[in-house]
């Protein structure tokens, strides 16, 4: 993690453009520098001793890779749009976060019920189906629910949009941008405005918009029992996940990859020991047996309502996008930017596209070094 | 059914002013703590209907009193964003009951009134969508006689409580909101509309202009207001109580077995430092005086001990004199006449934090400060090991810390009653809580007195 690299990168790789392009959210030509976006936003450093370098914010992409050379971070973290320009931060009295990304957060660290050894890096590249689920699931989510969605009622819907119904109905989620962490997990950014000028705090009280979104897409692990609680009937979204998206994954990842120790644990999840005892009976009789047929196998055990849904908040415990809500609720949370080298592990937090997320290799990102040796070639 | 948006013009006395602030500090205070208890539904429509017929009955005097007592606590709440938090959310508990119990036309006609309209979905957008509404919020089957609910379709934004709970229907970012579950809108869209005035700018508009007679007693009204928030409405334990005489021998047993964690928690460090800050003596001097010992301790026998706790670690005894006998005559009534009765649950939670910033480092021990709230003011991981400590078991452990977590820590310490005092049921009662530190021991030496006497 030389200085020679970083600046190497940062000079010649770093796409300080398209960011501030991206940050700017097409404000930068108004002419009213009051209104523009990007310079009222925070930037964070961090240098190479792990101090963090705040409220930082700048007017254009020449003054932001000015500095990055200057500087030579380590880490750079985007925070909220305030009230004024962050690095006059100490002039303003009335100095507080106006807008934000709604973000969200997955790391495998959430996950360590599976005994992931998020130590190692190759153990976490191969979990990396755990990741792409769980962005399939969220961004599916964050876009029907709260998105466009599937057009329902199509006439009137066509109708309304060129009529009135333009005015009524405000912007929705489209804009989600999917980022590789650079280690083990990903960040969602939902950039759309009306994601944006969500306030963490209404007025008075504990009526956090964003903490209810987070609370909806995250699940909610009853402590008694150690599995996400799942209510029957499912909510549709959830039912919507776990069939298309759960269920599968369930049986393709998690009965066939594990070894019989993990099926053990999972199998005692169900909390009736003669079933359990059955099954894991049934599975080491016939270890060739395929991951669906394990799975008919287990479902045709589970009749009885209780069991179906025990089983159900089994799967659900087992897949579920587990989200750090902390990073959703507020609006001046720091989150690593795009473009960012991963401190530890040289990597480049690439975005991701979610559409093809089953084909994205963790392994096979740049790193400061493969840029440093692909410029040279 | 009012919001509120107007605050009364029309004088009142001034005894009246204070019976209000109290009659309905009871009727929150009861709210809040059905809530703490994680009552739901028809238990809490009745326990809060059973307080509101207590406090706030529906006659005209009552509902002038509903109008002037929420106006009067208003002024005494919006201090601090804790108690103003407190007052809310008490408050909207308050009117999602009355709301959810008017009848529909009234609600109707309510909603109209207040321009909140919103858009019921058609028949055909309902058929389209009927198996997801029912799955994201399970209603009981509707009569035959309407055959489907109402829904109405709002942006998210505005039933935040559903979305958060999952219990409603989401889709292109509007929720469709079952008519049952409508009073979520109302209750949402509400605090954007309570704006807290300062007290002097409502004080100014309550009272303009100020009637003559009035004015002469503002101090009065500014003291009373500022002590409201934390007033303790519950028993009296502003004096010794008889029959429960501690004799200074039995101190170290009785701590052990009947005094509630803050108590045990500053009389330990006592023991442990020989030394006590100011505020800490404070809160544990009245407690011991209102526990009894003072009857046999005079003010001199209670300067006497903690003089002899103090000086066990060498410090001189006329160093002790000097430095910190001026603690003991006040708390016995002999300086300037002021309030020295012990302090409530509500006092000790919310006025005497060590300071913030210490506490958030975890590091009020370290900085010798012993008083305040315990579960409040410790971390998690010092609150387990104080509770293991006291041989609390597990599950009532993870009980206290959810409750912590929730802020309830009156009912925390309901909990930790119990789990030391085996086979009693605290939290089930009425009481629901701790309100008072005395309150605990009280009903801590009566689960003790029949025992006591049988050995």
């Amino acid at each position: 993690f030389s200085p020679e690299l970083l600046r190497m990168y940062y000079d010649r790789v770093f796409p300080a453009a398209a960011m501030c392009r991206w940050l700017g959210y097409g404000t930068a030509q108004l002419a009213d520098t009051g209104a523009r976006l990007l310079q009222r936003r925070e930037f964070s450093f961090t240098t190479g001793d792990d101090v963090y370098i705040r409220y930082l914010s700048y007017e254009n992409e020449a003054g932001l890779k000015k500095d990055l050379l200057a500087k030579l971070p380590h880490k750079i973290d985007i925070g909220a749009i305030f009230s004024a320009p962050p690095s006059d931060h100490k002039k303003y009295k009335l100095f507080e976060p106006k807008q934000r990304e709604l973000i969200i957060d997955i790391d495998l660290t959430d996950y360590d019920f599976l005994e992931v050894d998020v130590k190692r890096l190759e153990t976490c590249d191969r979990c990396w189906p755990l990741m792409a689920l769980a962005m399939r699931v969220l961004e599916r989510a964050l876009r029907e629910d709260f998105g466009r969605g599937p057009r329902l009622w199509r006439g009137r819907a066509a109708a309304g949009r060129a009529g009135s119904g333009r005015r009524r109905c405000r912007s929705r989620f489209e804009h989600i941008l999917c980022v590789y962490s650079g280690r083990r997990g990903i960040h969602l950014w939902v950039c759309d405005a009306r994601a944006r000028r969500i306030p963490s705090m209404k007025c008075l009280g504990s009526f956090q918009v964003r903490g209810a979104v987070a609370d909806y897409l995250g699940p909610v692990l009853a402590p008694a029992t150690g599995r996400l609680a799942i209510r029957t009937p499912m909510h549709p979204s959830l039912a919507r996940a776990y069939k298309d998206e759960l269920e599968p994954f369930f049986h393709s990842h998690m009965l066939t990859g594990e070894a019989a120790g993990g099926q053990k644990k999972l199998l005692a999840m169900l909390e009736n020991e003669q079933i359990a005892e059955q099954l894991l009976d049934a599975f080491e009789k016939r270890p060739a047996m395929s991951g669906a047929e394990r799975w008919k196998r287990i479902k045709s055990e589970c009749k009885t309502p209780k069991l179906a849904a025990v089983l159900t908040e089994v799967v659900f415990t087992y897949t579920y996008p587990r989200l750090d809500v902390n990073v959703s609720k507020g609006m001046n949370h720091l989150l690593k930017s795009p473009w960012c080298v991963h401190p530890k592990t040289g990597r480049v937090c690439v975005p991701v596209n979610v559409s093809e997320c089953e084909e994205f290799d963790p392994s096979s990102v740049p790193t400061l070094k493969t840029i440093a040796d692909d410029l040279d070639a | 059914l009012s919001m509120y948006e107007l605050p009364p013009a029309e004088p009142i006395s001034v005894s009246e002013f204070e019976e209000f602030a109290y009659d309905r500090l009871r009727l929150l205070s009861t709210i809040e703590l059905a809530r703490a208890k994680g009552l739901k539904g028809a238990e809490l429509e009745a326990r809060i209907r059973k307080a509101r017929d207590e406090f706030m009955p529906l006659s005209p005097t009552g509902l002038i009193k509903d109008y002037y007592s929420h106006f009067i606590l208003r002024l005494a709440y919006c201090r601090s964003e804790d108690l103003r938090r407190w007052f809310l959310q008490n408050e909207l508990e308050l009117f999602k009951w009355r709301f959810v119990n008017n009848p529909p036309e009234d609600r109707a006609a309510w909603l109209r009134a207040k321009g909140l309209q919103y858009e019921a979905i058609s028949r055909d957008e309902y058929e389209e969508i009927k198996e997801e509404l029912h799955q994201a919020s399970p209603q009981p089957p509707s009569p035959p006689s309407r055959p489907r609910a109402l829904h109405y379709k709002v942006a998210f934004e505005e039933v935040v409580d559903l979305v958060r709970q999952r219990r409603v229907y989401l889709r292109g970012g509007s929720a469709f909101v079952p008519a049952a579950d409508l009073v979520s809108i109302v209750a949402t869209a509400r605090p954007p509309r309570l704006p807290l005035p300062s007290p002097t700018s409502l004080l100014a508009s309550v009272f303009t202009p100020p009637p003559p007679p009035l004015s002469h007693k503002a101090d009065r009204l500014a003291s009373f207001l500022e002590g409201l928030a934390t007033q303790y409405v519950g028993d009296d334990y502003s004096r010794p109580r008889s029959g429960s005489a501690v004799s200074l021998a039995d101190l170290p047993t009785v701590s052990r077995r009947s005094f509630p964690l803050c108590m045990h928690n500053m009389h330990a460090k006592l023991l442990e430092t020989k030394h006590l800050k100011h505020s800490a003596r404070q809160q544990f001097g009245l407690f011991l005086k209102t526990i009894g010992l003072p009857k046999r301790l005079s003010c001199e026998e209670s300067t006497a001990f903690f003089r002899a706790e103090f000086t066990k670690k060498g410090m001189a005894a006329d160093k002790f004199m000097r430095d910190y006998g001026y603690g003991a005559p006040p708390l016995h009534r002999l300086g300037k006449r002021q309030d020295w009765s012990a302090m409530s649950c509500g006092k000790i939670i919310n006025s005497s934090t060590p300071s913030i910033v210490s506490s958030l480092l975890g590091a009020n021990a370290a900085a010798g400060e012993h008083h305040g709230c315990p579960f409040r003011n410790y971390d998690e991981g010092q609150m387990r090991a104080t509770l293991q400590q006291m041989q609390v078991g597990a599950q009532d452990v993870q009980y206290i810390l959810d409750k912590v977590r929730g802020q309830h820590y009156q009912v925390a310490c309901g909990k930790f009653f119990e789990a030391r005092h085996k086979g009693s049921t605290l939290i089930e009662t009425d009481l629901g809580g701790i309100n008072h530190p005395n309150q605990y021991f009280e009903e801590s030496q009566k689960f003790f007195a029949p025992k006591d006497e049988a050995a």
